[in-house]
């Protein structure tokens, strides 16, 4: 055998004992590899774990998934899993949904879909509101319980220690939604994301200055959010922390102009677990509380109606009109 | 006579842009009409001067080299902590124009050089949003740059653009007699001893400052609009160059106004809206020409 020949088998035995030792590490751990979309799902399914098991995050920390798009290296991580946690709107989350039962052979968890979830109609669209449903702490209590469960069906002999965390986390929820001030007031938002966050407290958000992920604000909406704030149908503004987006930002401002009490929700996809965030809720609602639970105050009525919308859109019309009749005239003498 | 006759008229217009931006302010928001009326100003200026440079294909590239400032500019302030976006997004949209400026400089054709260049911006675009979007923080709107959002401007956007507006009008106002003529025969201006270079550098500076600086206001979509339709207008309907001057601004600012005030009517985006009163007034100079 000559030298280059010698190395060439060294080389590919190492390779193949390499890959060997791997999997059987993998068989021996036993443990299962899941998988979820939304970096911010770590937070609240680890603590359920058991020794051994993995879980790994599609969108990296601090990137807005909305936008997010696969790599390769997130199809081995697909290809690898046991679960797979969705929160089933996002664009890239659709095409998980695509793969399964193909290239994908683990259980998909969406959470949208699972029993008895709760989904809320955003309120600017009707149409509804898939921006992380757990936010509501009674949903989370059916997502944990549910992905226990599941956990326990794909790791028999961690069963026990499944459930057990959940019960933990759910009890938890449970002390908080029991101890946490319900109000009964309308409010406004900067995206809907926050809705789930504060609408068990019996916060119902009406307006939202953006209405759904990457849509522009419109004049009308702010408009009639200036107009709520101002005859007092509005009671409180729900921002998302850090209020850094345009649509924070600028609900903050109107909100200190007319005097109306912020309650910061702590972003849904940011770093931490839903039960933290909502425990943040809770101590601002307590403080909040003596602002705004009293007045149901009789609401005025509205400035901006249909009449005065018609007015203005038939005037801004015709002055189009004048000013195109009027390069018009200037064409034809050209 | 002549003189004293065009300064009336220019009193007049500032007069009347003046009371539109009162009265719609009471009608609506002061901070939204002034965002527009800003951003239609700056293109209503800068517009027929384009037009006379014959620089439409460049000028309609020049949102896309603005889109990959103002995307890169994220994480450069970020990575370097000095400056903000608006800065790194200007000196970027600068350097990407400047580029262009120095291929046609070079003796390239000028569609060519501008082809290569919305080939290099388009592409390296796309590459630059998935960059940010997959490796930078939620706060990052990606739309709001592409849609644009003028109603989410704060005072210090409209202070930003302000400064925009009135670098571009007194640019545009020393410069548009020399540019004008470069655009009819350049090389009698250049025999005349005019240094051609530097107009060309002004030009090339007005159009990556304009479309960098108020990309995130207007969007990188009726940037398009606002830079080519007004002198599109103009040049249909006016018979010199300073009436086309007065009916680009005319139209670029009525249009900007009149569809915010539509836009608050019925519920719609502002930006939509100005584009297609802006296409309006096209037909109608358009049809003006056809049965004159």
């Amino acid at each position: 055998m000559n030298f280059k020949a010698y190395i060439a088998f060294t080389v590919l035995t190492l390779l193949i004992v390499t890959l060997l030792s791997v999997s059987m590490v993998d068989a021996l751990n036993g443990g299962l590899y899941i998988v979820v979309t939304f970096p911010n799902l770590i937070y609240d399914v680890k603590p359920l774990l058991c020794s051994g098991d993995y879980i790994v995050s599609i969108a990296p920390t601090g990137v807005d998934p909305h936008e997010y798009q696969l790599t390769p290296a997130n199809v081995e991580d697909l290809r690898k899993a046991d679960i797979i946690i969705s929160t089933g709107h996002a664009p890239f989350e659709k095409n998980i949904e695509e793969m399964v039962g193909r290239e994908i052979k683990g259980e998909l968890v969406i959470i949208p879909k699972i029993p008895n979830i709760k989904i809320l109609t955003n309120p600017a669209t009707g149409k509804p509101n898939y921006h992380m449903p757990i936010y509501d702490p009674n949903n989370y209590i059916l997502f944990i319980k549910y992905v226990s469960e599941v956990l326990a069906h794909k790791r028999p002999e961690c069963a026990n220690h499944y459930y057990e965390r959940a019960k933990d986390v759910v009890d938890e929820i449970s002390s908080l939604i029991n101890h946490t001030p319900k109000v009964n007031i309308i409010a406004v938002a900067d995206t809907p994301t926050t809705q789930y966050a504060v609408s068990w407290i019996g916060i119902r958000i009406k307006y939202l200055m953006i209405k759904e992920h990457g849509v522009p604000a419109s004049p009308k909406d702010i408009e009639s959010i200036v107009e709520a704030m101002k005859n007092g149908e509005v009671k409180l503004a729900i921002i998302n922390n850090p209020p850094r987006a345009k649509a924070s930002e600028s609900l903050k401002e109107l909100a200190e102009k007319y005097g109306i009490p912020i309650l910061y929700v702590p972003n849904p996809i940011g770093e931490g677990s839903i039960l933290n965030k909502l425990t943040i809720i809770s101590n601002q609602v307590g403080n909040l509380s003596t602002e705004i639970f009293e007045e149901t105050a009789s609401l005025k009525q509205s400035q901006f109606t249909i009449g005065e919308n018609i007015v203005t859109a038939v005037l801004s019309l015709l002055l189009l009109f004048i000013v195109g009749f009027f390069i018009f005239t200037k064409a034809r003498g050209v | 006579m002549r003189v004293t006759n065009g300064f009336s008229k220019t009193l007049v217009l500032l007069f009347a842009l003046i009371l539109a931006i009162l009265i719609s302010s009471v009608v609506t928001n002061l901070k939204w009409v002034l965002v527009m009326s800003i951003a239609a100003l700056t293109y209503g200026l800068l517009s027929p001067i384009v037009a006379a440079r014959r620089l439409y294909f460049l000028a309609s590239a020049s949102p896309h080299s603005a889109l990959l400032a103002a995307v890169l500019a994220i994480p450069l302030a970020r990575i370097f902590g000095v400056a903000n976006e608006y800065i790194w997004a200007i000196i970027l949209g600068l350097f990407l124009t400047y580029i262009v400026g120095y291929m046609i400089h070079r003796g390239i054709d000028t569609d060519t050089a501008t082809a290569t260049f919305v080939a290099f911006t388009a592409s390296a675009s796309v590459m630059a949003i998935y960059y940010v979007l997959t490796s930078f923080p939620l706060e990052t709107d990606i739309w709001a740059i592409i849609v644009g959002d003028p109603l989410l401007a704060d005072w210090d956007d409209v202070a930003y653009a302000s400064i925009v507006m009135i670098f571009t009008a007194l640019t545009v106002l020393l410069t548009c007699r020399e540019q004008i003529c470069l655009g009819i025969d350049k090389d009698y201006v250049r025999l005349a001893g005019v240094r051609v270079e530097i107009y060309d550098w002004i030009m090339f500076t007005l159009l990556g400052l304009t479309t960098v600086a108020l990309i995130r206001i207007v969007g990188f979509v009726l940037e398009h609009v606002l830079i080519l339709l007004p002198a599109a207008i103009a040049t249909t309907a006016s018979k010199s160059a300073k009436d086309a001057m007065y009916l680009s601004i005319i139209s670029s600012f009525t249009a900007s106004i009149l569809g915010l005030h539509l836009a608050v009517a019925l519920g719609l985006a502002p930006a939509g809206i100005t584009g297609l009163s802006l296409l309006t007034l096209y037909v109608f100079a358009l049809l003006g020409r056809k049965w004159k």
